[in-house]
């Protein structure tokens, strides 16, 4: 090659040979380094895909319910509820509950008060409704007194003229099909586990008979007269009338084999429920068959839909929502950025625009990014001490006349704590962005025979904007999936009205979620996990739009 | 001995500078330089580099006391005021005497904010004012026919040369009497820094120029006086300094046709600096 002849002439410059073997080091030094990145890379996806897998596999999944009655069988051709009006669906419920269609009228529709009820017109309990044509006065007693060919009718329509679709739909979800989710199963389980042979289903079928075939000899071999007491009986008896040893020994002989034999019997039952409980291992649907017969199996369900995100709290998991704390955690944000946002840039903007060099100033500038490390469990204390107990007339909002003081734990105090917990954050970040302001735009403008202050805030603020909104969003985005702070602050796990301000009761996303994960049954893990997928999404969410404001500005 | 210019006590000079000295912490950056700034007229600061042209350029509009520790002395006397009086606000100073920097710096904004950014801080709000303002100082820099159609743009979207005639025009927006610039044009091309001088000569006319430069032509073509710094690196009891002082002052011509002074000689005949 060409480059061979170009050797160096300085003396302290490698030899060709040297060189070679060096350039061979140094390219495998680099690769040994790449190999390294990748490993490191490799170790983020895996953990990424972990998570996100692990919260996926959760949320979604199996699970079997029963009804008290099936739905399917209320209407006549098996369609959809949805589908009818409410006549019929009014009729449905007439049809199923009979007598006590009355009970439901009391307690779910009736304004009257329930002594005055049976005595009561039917005007009276619905005073703005529609009511069936001729019986508008006509008391309660009365129509019950008629004979049900003509009293359902003035029911059915007295219902279905007052009841919207959906509540007529609940009511027949609550009072007759009653539905209970009786297992559920995870995303993986339900799409590599769900099936299992017909044989194996049929053999689960089986099993249950023949153990109680078993059992039932097992029993009788142990009965008072039973096989194993008569032998015992006969050794006894021959042991009393002293009968030769032959006969004894094989009487006893008699004994032991009774014995073995119920022995045996117990091993083959073990067996037999082992069996069992591998065959249930198997799949969705033997598990299923094992344990509730008769339970319907809805194989793919998502716990996280339209409903779990707009219906409040509840103990129920099926019926559990969040929007309690979807609000919660909103409001929070919402008051965490109105505090800690004009606090933070306000302490960045003295720190770096009017500071001087100063003992004071320095203390101050180091202990702000120490407490950006500061475990945010003690912030929780903080709260709890300062803005729950002392200031309690502010938090709660008693002094601002707000009649139901929640005690201090409120939306406030949270707020205010986790605005704490990330004003250093945002401090720092402010800081660094007006430190990227050029000197050269300062000094352009105190040229023109700018104030500081006219400076700061005509050129030095808008050009560190975008820095200061990146940091705002990314520690706002950090406060919203705190729990310890919020768990010591005092919020409510068990919330069933909507956090409507500063100062009401709250509960939040990750509250929600911790709480869900702390009790045993499966299926509040399951409602944790798609939880736990919608806080996930608002702090994506959060995080790409600092992205975003950080790519459009970066000059 | 430090070197002292001629001047007239009686003449109304823009702004006369008066045995000034001026420090950054304890370091003595330039020591008892006199000079006199005539009205009206372009006057050069020549000299190597770190003779504290910039530093002298800066203590004529206060900028200085934006860099914590540096500090002036002496008398920068402005109609009959010593700038440096306690009574005396910098930013009135700046206001009244106008800075071209020498990387173009303008806002990040758009060309009209730009030129508005002065008035506005002024208290003057009514858009056709401003309209009229952003004119004229547009025209005054020479701008106005190039941006005119899109005056919303961002002043960022300009040429450098442009950018530098925005800052002039911004500068001027605000009416100054003197404008100081700190080589304007180093960061420029040979034709938009002929461009600069033409407009020095003209539509500037009316204002007191004050220019660094490290370009002999250029304080030789644009320049009517030109005031030479050097670096002292002993005094006369052979200490080791090291300061920037006045090593001449005069016109233009006479400087470069005829300087008093060997160092001079050396300096404009490019040897050394
Ligand atoms: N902010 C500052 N702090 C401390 N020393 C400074 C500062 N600015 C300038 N100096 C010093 O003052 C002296 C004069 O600097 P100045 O910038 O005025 O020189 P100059 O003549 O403008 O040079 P150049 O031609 O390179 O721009 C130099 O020794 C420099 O190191
Ligand atoms: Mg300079």
């Amino acid at each position: 090659m060409t480059m061979e002849s170009h050797t160096p002439t300085s003396s302290y410059m490698p030899d060709e040979a040297t060189f070679k073997k060096r350039l061979a080091g140094r390219h495998r030094r680099a690769g040994a380094w790449l190999g390294f990145y990748y490993f490191a890379i490799g170790i983020s996806l895996v953990a990424l895909i972990a998570l996100f897998g692990n919260v996926i596999n959760e949320a979604f999944g199996s699970i079997a319910v029963q009804f008290e009655v099936d739905p399917d069988t209320l209407t006549e051709d098996g369609a959809d509820l949805n589908s009818l009006d409410e006549t019929q669906l009014a009729q449905i419920l007439v049809d199923q509950l009979g007598g006590r269609i009355v009970v439901l009228i009391r307690d779910e529709l009736s304004a009257v008060a329930s002594e005055d009820f049976t005595s009561a017109t039917l005007a009276q309990l619905v005073p703005n409704g529609t009511l069936p044509d001729g019986y508008e006065d006509a008391t309660v007693e009365e129509v019950r007194a008629l004979d049900s060919e003509e009293a359902m009718p003035v029911w059915r329509d007295l219902i279905a003229l007052n009841v919207p679709k959906d509540g007529l739909l609940n009511l027949i979800n609550d009072q007759i099909v009653s539905l209970e989710v009786v297992g559920s199963w995870p995303l993986l389980e339900a799409l590599f586990a769900y099936d299992a042979p017909s044989e194996t289903v049929d053999r689960i079928a089986t099993i249950p008979t023949e153990i109680a075939a078993l059992a039932s000899e097992l029993e009788d071999l142990r009965s008072e007269t039973g096989g194993i007491a008569q032998a015992e009986t006969a050794l006894a008896d021959a042991r009393r009338d002293q009968a030769d040893d032959a006969t004894i020994t094989s009487l006893r002989e008699a004994v032991r084999e009774q014995q073995a034999r119920a022995t045996d019997i117990e091993t083959q039952i073990d067996q037999l429920d082992e069996e069992l409980e591998t065959l249930e291992d198997s799949s969705i649907v033997t598990e299923v068959a094992a344990n509730y017969p008769d339970a319907r199996i809805i194989r793919f369900q998502s716990w996280l839909d339209t409903q779990f995100l707009t219906t409040q709290m509840s103990s129920t998991p099926y019926e559990a929502g969040i929007r309690g704390a979807i609000l919660g955690s909103l409001w929070l944000m919402a008051v965490v950025i109105v505090f800690a946002l004009p606090v933070g840039v306000a302490t960045a903007i003295y720190l770096n625009e009017y500071a001087t060099d100063n003992f004071l100033n320095r203390l101050i500038e180091t202990n702000v990014r120490n407490l950006a490390g500061v475990p945010s469990i003690i912030y929780g204390m903080l709260g709890l001490a300062v803005f729950v107990r002392v200031l309690e007339p502010f938090t709660s909002g008693s002094i601002f006349g707000v009649a139901d003081a929640a005690n201090g734990r409120t939306v406030l105090s949270a707020a205010l704590t986790l605005g704490l917990l990330i004003l250093p954050i945002i401090i720092i970040n402010a800081q660094e962005a007006l430190r990227a302001v050029p000197n050269a735009l300062r000094e352009a403008s105190y040229g023109m025979g700018a104030t500081k202050w006219q400076t700061i805030w005509k050129i030095v603020l808008p050009s560190a904007l975008p820095g200061i909104l990146t940091g705002l969003i990314l520690s706002v985005s950090r406060a919203i999936g705190e729990t310890a702070p919020l768990i010591v602050v005092g919020a409510s796990t068990l919330l069933f009205t909507d956090p409507n301000g500063p100062f009401s009761k709250f509960t939040a996303l990750p509250i929600q979620i911790y709480n869900w994960t702390a009790r045993p049954q499966d299926q509040f893990r399951d409602i944790a996990a798609a939880a736990i997928i919608v806080l996930l999404v608002i702090v994506i969410a959060l995080n790409s739009v600092a992205i975003v404001l950080r790519n459009r500005y970066a000059r | 001995m430090v070197y002292q210019p001629e001047y007239d006590d009686n003449q109304d000079y823009a702004v006369m500078l008066d045995d000034v000295n001026v420090f950054y912490g304890d370091y003595q950056a330039v020591k008892d330089v006199t000079i006199p700034v005539e009205k009206g007229r372009i006057t050069a600061f020549i000299g190597p580099s770190g003779c504290g042209k910039s530093t002298v350029l800066r203590a004529i509009n206060r900028m200085n006391d934006l860099v914590e520790g540096a500090r002036v002395t002496g008398n920068v006397q402005y109609h009959g005021k010593n700038l440096y009086d306690a009574d005396v606000d910098p930013v009135e100073v700046r206001r009244r005497i106008g800075m071209v920097f020498q990387k173009p710096n303008p806002f990040p904004k758009s060309i009209y904010d730009n030129v508005a950014y002065g008035p506005r801080l002024l208290g003057v709000n009514k858009k056709p004012i401003l309209d009229e303002i952003v004119e004229k100082s547009l025209r005054g820099a020479a701008l106005w026919d190039e941006v005119k159609n899109d005056l919303r743009k961002s002043g960022l979207a300009l040429s450098g040369g442009q950018q530098q005639r925005l800052c002039i025009a911004r500068t001027i927006a605000v009416e100054p009497d003197i404008i100081l610039m700190d080589e304007p044009a180093s960061a420029l091309d040979p034709i938009a820094t002929q461009r600069i001088e033409q407009l020095m000569r003209e539509e500037l006319s009316e204002y007191t120029i004050i220019i660094v430069t490290h370009n002999m032509q250029q304080a030789q073509r644009a320049s009517d006086y030109v005031a030479f710094f050097n670096i002292r690196k002993r005094d006369q009891n052979n200490q080791e300094i090291r300061w920037g002082e006045l090593a001449e002052f005069g016109e233009t011509d006479q400087v470069f046709n005829n300087p008093s002074s060997a160092e001079t000689a050396e300096y404009i005949a490019g040897r050394f600096g």
